[in-house]
C-alpha cells in the first residue's frame, strides 16, 4: 500500500479547502461573525437590504445575515415574537397594529418610503373606460387593494375622500398585486391600488386600456414611510450592539442605494433576490425611497388615518415604537 | 373448477375491457393534449392577453430551462422531503390513535369530541399561529402536513377497525388463536384497506398543504418558487412549477396505487 507523506496530506487538505472556497483566514473570520436571521419581504422596497447583503456591508460589521423571505404582516411579526427571526422587515401599519395588540416591538430602521406624484411608486390605476378620474367617480364601482387595512388600502380611502368621494360607501376588495392587472382588464374591478414593479409593467403592456389617475401612498401621506425593520424589545435589550451594528450597515447601504437607484450594482442584487427580470427593473417609472429614519409625526399621521378608517382603535404611541437608530 | 380465462366467454369481455381501458387512457391523454392546444391558441391569438396566461410552449421552454438549471428539481426535492416526513408522522399517529380508539370505548369518548372539533379546521388558517410556535422552517411545514394527513387516516382506521365482523373474532377464538395471531391474521388485514383508503386521500392533501405552507413562509420548496415567480411577473416559470406539481401528484398517486395493490394483494383480488 502506498504511503502518503505529511507534505502530501497538507497539499491534499489545502486543495480540498480551496475546492470548497474556504481559506484559513476565512475560517477564522467566520468564527468571529455574529449570526443574525433577518426576515425580509422579497420586494423592491428591500432593495437597499439586498445591496447591503450582496456588497458586504453586513460582513464589514462582522454580521453574518441569513435572509428568510417572509410575506410581511402578521406572519413576520409572529416569527419575530417566536424568536425565529431576530430582525424583521414589515410595513409600518403592521407594526403599529402589533404595538396596539400588546407586542413589545421596536422599529430600529426605516426601509422604504414614498414621495408624492409623479415620483410616487404607488398609484391608483384605473381601466380607462371605467370613467374614474377622482374619488367622486368610484360610487357603484369596485376597487381592489393588495391587503385590506394596510397602507395602500388606507391611502385608497384617503384618495376617495380627498377627491370628492365617500370611501365609507366604496366597495374595495382584496386582490393581490400580481392579479390586479387581470382583474382590471377583465372588468372584475374598476380601480386598483398598485405599486412598483406591477405599475410600470401594467402601464407599458396596456397603455391603451389602463391609466394612472393619482399617486397613492406618497401622495396621500406626503413622503410617508412604508416599511421598516423591527425587533422585539427583549432582543434589543440583550443585543443593543448587534442591532446598532446591523443598522449602521443597513443605513450605509441605504445611503448608497438612494443615490444609485438605476445602477447595475443596484439592479443586480435586487434581481437576484426578488427574481425580477433586470429589464423590468430598468423600466420602472418610479422607485421607492430607501430611507433610514422614521419620523414620529409620520407614524402619527398614518395612525390617524388608520384610526379614521377603523384599522386601529387608538392612536399609536409613536415615540415608544422608535429606537434611537431610527431617529433622525 | 373455473375455466381458464382464454377458453371462456369471459375472455372476449376481458379483452374488450383491456382494449377499452387502454383506449380510455389514450382518450384521457388526447383530452389533455387538446386542452393544452386550446390554451396555446388562446394565448397566441390574443384572445387572452395576460402575463399570468403565457402560451404553453413558453411554459415548456421555461420548464426545460428551470429543470436544466436545477432550480425546479431542488425546489421539488425540498417539498417532497417535508411532505414525506409529515406524511409519515401524520399517518403513523392517525393509524395508531384510530386503532387505540377502536379498542377502547373510554378513549373514544374522551378523545373523539376534540378530534372532531379539530378536523374541520382549514389548515391555511392555522399557519400563522403555527409560525408562532414552530417558526418558519421545516418543523412548521412538516406539522402542517402531519395535521392534514392525520384526520383521514385516523377516521378511516377507526371506522375500519370498528367495522370488523364480530364473526371473524369469534372464528379466531374458536380456533384458539393467540392474541397476536388474531391481530396479525384477522384485525390488521381487515383494517388495512380502510387505512390505505385514508392514506390515499391524504397523499393529495399532503402535497397541497405543504405547497400552501411554503407559499406563506420560508425560502425553499415549490410553493415558495411559485409565489416568487408570481411576484416577479414570470408567469411561464410559475406555470412550469405548477405543471411539475400536477405531474408529481399524478406520479405519486399512481405509485401509491401500485404499492397498495402489492401490499393489499388479497383485497385487490377480492374487488
Amino acid at each position: 500500500m502506498a504511503r502518503i507523506s505529511r507534505r502530501q496530506v497538507t497539499k491534499l487538505l489545502g486543495a480540498g479547502l480551496a475546492g470548497v472556497g474556504v481559506s484559513a483566514p476565512a475560517v477564522w473570520a467566520q468564527s468571529n461573525m455574529i449570526q443574525l436571521r433577518v426576515g425580509v419581504v422579497p420586494v423592491l422596497d428591500a432593495g437597499a437590504f439586498f445591496v447591503a447583503q450582496a456588497h458586504g456591508y453586513f460582513a464589514r460589521e462582522r454580521l453574518e445575515i441569513t435572509i428568510t423571505p417572509t410575506p410581511g404582516g402578521g406572519p413576520s411579526m409572529a416569527a419575530l415574537v417566536a424568536g425565529q427571526l431576530q430582525i424583521s422587515m414589515s410595513t409600518v401599519t403592521t407594526m403599529i397594529q402589533s404595538q396596539q395588540e400588546g407586542l413589545n416591538l421596536m422599529i430600529v430602521s426605516g426601509v422604504s418610503g414614498s414621495r408624492p406624484f409623479p415620483n410616487d411608486y404607488s398609484a391608483v390605476m384605473v381601466r380607462k373606460d371605467s370613467g374614474i378620474k377622482t374619488g367622486k367617480d368610484v360610487t357603484g364601482k369596485t376597487g381592489a387593494s393588495h391587503l385590506l387595512q394596510n397602507l395602500p388600502w388606507v391611502c385608497t380611502r384617503l384618495w376617495i375622500d380627498n377627491t370628492g368621494g365617500d370611501s365609507s360607501k366604496a366597495n374595495i376588495i382584496e386582490v393581490h398585486f400580481p392579479q390586479q392587472e387581470d382583474a382590471l382588464l377583465s372588468g372584475r374591478v374598476d380601480y386598483v391600488a398598485t405599486n412598483e414593479p406591477f405599475m410600470s409593467a401594467s402601464i407599458s403592456a396596456h397603455s391603451d386600456k389602463l391609466g394612472i389617475v393619482s399617486g397613492l401612498m406618497g401622495t396621500m401621506l406626503p413622503n410617508t414611510i412604508v416599511a421598516a425593520f423591527a425587533v422585539t424589545g427583549d432582543f434589543l435589550e440583550k443585543n443593543k450592539e448587534v442591532v446598532e451594528a446591523f443598522c449602521r450597515a443597513y443605513q450605509s447601504a441605504a445611503d448608497w442605494a438612494q443615490a444609485n437607484k438605476k445602477s447595475p450594482d443596484m439592479i443586480e442584487p435586487i434581481a437576484t433576490f426578488t427574481k425580477l427580470p433586470q429589464e423590468r427593473l430598468k423600466a420602472l417609472m418610479a422607485w421607492p425611497e430607501f430611507i433610514k429614519t422614521v419620523d414620529p409625526g409620520n407614524l402619527d399621521r398614518i395612525g390617524e388615518a388608520m384610526k379614521r378608517y377603523g384599522a386601529l382603535k387608538d392612536m399609536p404611541d409613536s415615540k415608544a415604537l422608535i429606537y434611537k437608530t431610527a431617529l433622525a | 373448477m373455473t375455466p381458464p380465462l382464454n377458453d371462456s366467454p369471459y375472455a372476449a369481455v376481458a379483452a374488450f375491457c383491456n382494449t377499452n381501458a387502454r383506449g380510455g387512457g389514450r382518450l384521457g391523454l388526447w383530452l389533455i393534449v387538446g386542452l393544452l392546444l386550446l390554451w396555446e391558441l388562446s394565448a397566441r391569438s390574443g384572445l387572452i392577453t395576460s402575463g399570468n396566461w403565457p402560451p404553453v410552449s413558453d411554459i415548456l421552454r421555461a420548464a426545460g430551462r428551470d429543470l436544466a438549471k436545477g432550480e425546479l428539481v431542488s425546489a421539488l426535492g425540498g417539498t417532497l422531503y417535508r411532505m414525506v416526513i409529515g406524511f409519515a408522522l401524520g399517518a403513523a399517529t392517525g393509524a395508531a390513535l384510530g386503532a387505540l380508539l377502536s379498542l377502547s370505548r373510554l378513549a373514544r369518548l374522551t378523545l373523539e369530541p376534540t378530534i372532531e372539533l379539530l378536523r374541520p379546521l382549514p389548515i391555511p388558517a392555522l399557519i400563522p399561529p403555527l409560525i408562532l410556535f414552530l417558526g418558519l422552517d421545516d418543523p412548521m411545514k412538516i406539522a402542517v402536513v402531519a395535521f392534514t394527513v392525520f384526520f383521514p387516516v385516523f377516521v378511516n382506521t377507526l371506522h375500519g377497525a370498528l367495522a370488523i365482523e364480530p364473526t371473524y373474532r369469534a372464528v379466531a377464538a374458536t380456533f384458539g388463536s393467540s392474541w397476536l395471531t388474531t391481530l396479525s391474521s384477522v384485525l390488521i388485514p381487515a383494517t388495512l384497506p380502510y387505512v390505505f383508503a385514508g392514506l390515499r386521500i391524504s397523499l393529495g392533501l399532503a402535497f397541497v398543504s405543504v405547497v400552501a405552507a411554503e407559499m406563506v413562509a420560508g425560502d425553499s420548496g415549490i410553493g415558495y418558487y411559485i409565489t416568487s415567480m408570481q411576484y416577479a411577473g414570470r408567469g411561464a416559470d410559475m406555470f412550469a412549477a405548477l405543471f411539475l406539481v400536477g405531474l408529481s401528484g399524478y406520479v405519486m398517486n399512481r405509485a401509491f396505487l401500485v404499492l397498495e395493490r402489492r401490499i393489499l394483494f388479497w383485497h385487490s383480488q377480492s374487488i
